[in-house]
């Protein structure tokens, strides 16, 4: 009785554990997919019921044994690229990523050429004898 | 570096990042709804739900006629609007399977939905086991929505939103049944 009782629980331990695992994974996976009727909104933190309804297909794929990317294509497929948190590095979208980098790369260099040219001393031209005169007499109020 | 070049470069260089922006930003994106772009010419995603008759439908035992399915709800005031015209066009084309799924809806709501708009096709509901999800399946961004399945089970078009007469021929056109 005491051995068939423990096996019952081993396997009932396990169960959880395996649940708890799906249920993990399900969630890592739900939280890069965007609920589509939402604003930019996870599946996993949305209220709306399609969210639900997707949350539900990712569960039941990880418990199949589907990888996170087999997954994520899976959604990309029935609903487009925009159904991803996070764009993917490629396309138009690509140049989403890299304008930001190019503007702060252009503006790191102008600053830099600013830098430089500020540090280095200024040139003294001659100064007009008679221009430095009338500087003089002015200072002394002639 | 030269004056010359750094007087000209940065200019240029600016104009190039802007115009891949504006490139960018002009550049026709998918419509909001992108699934009908992505299920187009693609199979019909399978499902199997219970009816309102307490039956079972399954997609795949239509196959060898065009199906037009359509999404709905009760509670959505569009579906309402768009049902009376389904409900006519269903008996008048008698060589084309309506199948109606109704998401997120209480079984009462749509048997009252169903006599009210007195709809002589099978209505499913949608659920969330393996073999339903078809919200899912068929990614919906909300009801009603309608898909045009032709008779070798591939969809042909999709009208996301409620839709009218001249929705539907043209639907029926892709699907070869008008």
């Amino acid at each position: 009785m005491a051995r068939v009782l423990a096996v019952l629980i081993a396997l009932l331990s396990l169960t959880v554990l395996a649940q708890t695992s799906t249920d993990e994974a399900a969630r890592a996976v739900g939280a890069t997919l965007k609920c589509p009727v939402c604003n930019g909104l996870a599946i996993t933190e949305s209220p709306s019921d399609f969210a639900h309804s997707m949350y539900a297909e990712v569960r039941s794929q990880v418990a199949k044994g589907q990888s996170a990317d087999q997954i994520k294509a899976f959604f990309v497929e029935k609903y487009g690229s925009s159904v991803l948190l996070e764009p993917p590095f490629s396309g138009v979208t690509l140049l989403v990523w890299l304008l930001p980098l190019g503007a702060l790369a252009l503006g790191a260099w102008g600053l830099v050429g600013y830098l430089r040219r500020a540090a280095q001393p200024q040139s003294l031209e001659p100064v007009d004898a008679a221009l430095l005169e009338r500087v003089r007499d002015l200072r002394n109020g002639l | 570096m030269n004056s010359s070049i750094r007087k000209f470069l940065i200019p240029a260089v600016v104009v190039v990042l802007l115009a891949g922006l504006l490139s960018a930003l002009l550049t026709p994106q998918a419509p909001a709804n992108t699934s009908t772009a992505a299920i187009a010419g693609k199979p019909a995603p399978q499902f199997t739900l219970a009816t309102l008759d307490g039956k079972k439908v399954s997609l795949k035992q239509f196959k060898g006629q065009p199906v037009v399915l359509n999404f709905f709800a009760s509670w959505c005031v569009p579906c309402k609007e768009e049902a009376p015209m389904i409900s006519q066009a269903a008996k008048e084309y008698g060589n084309v399977v309506f199948l109606g799924v109704a998401y997120n809806d209480k079984i009462e709501n749509t048997r009252v939905f169903r006599d009210t708009y007195n709809l002589s096709f099978p209505i499913a509901i949608d659920d969330d086991s393996d073999a339903g999800r078809s919200s899912v399946k068929y990614a919906l961004f909300g009801v009603p929505e309608t898909f045009y399945i032709d008779k070798n089970g591939v969809v042909q078009h999709h009208d996301p939103g409620p839709i009218k007469r001249s929705d539907l021929e043209a639907g029926l056109k892709t699907i070869g049944a008008l």
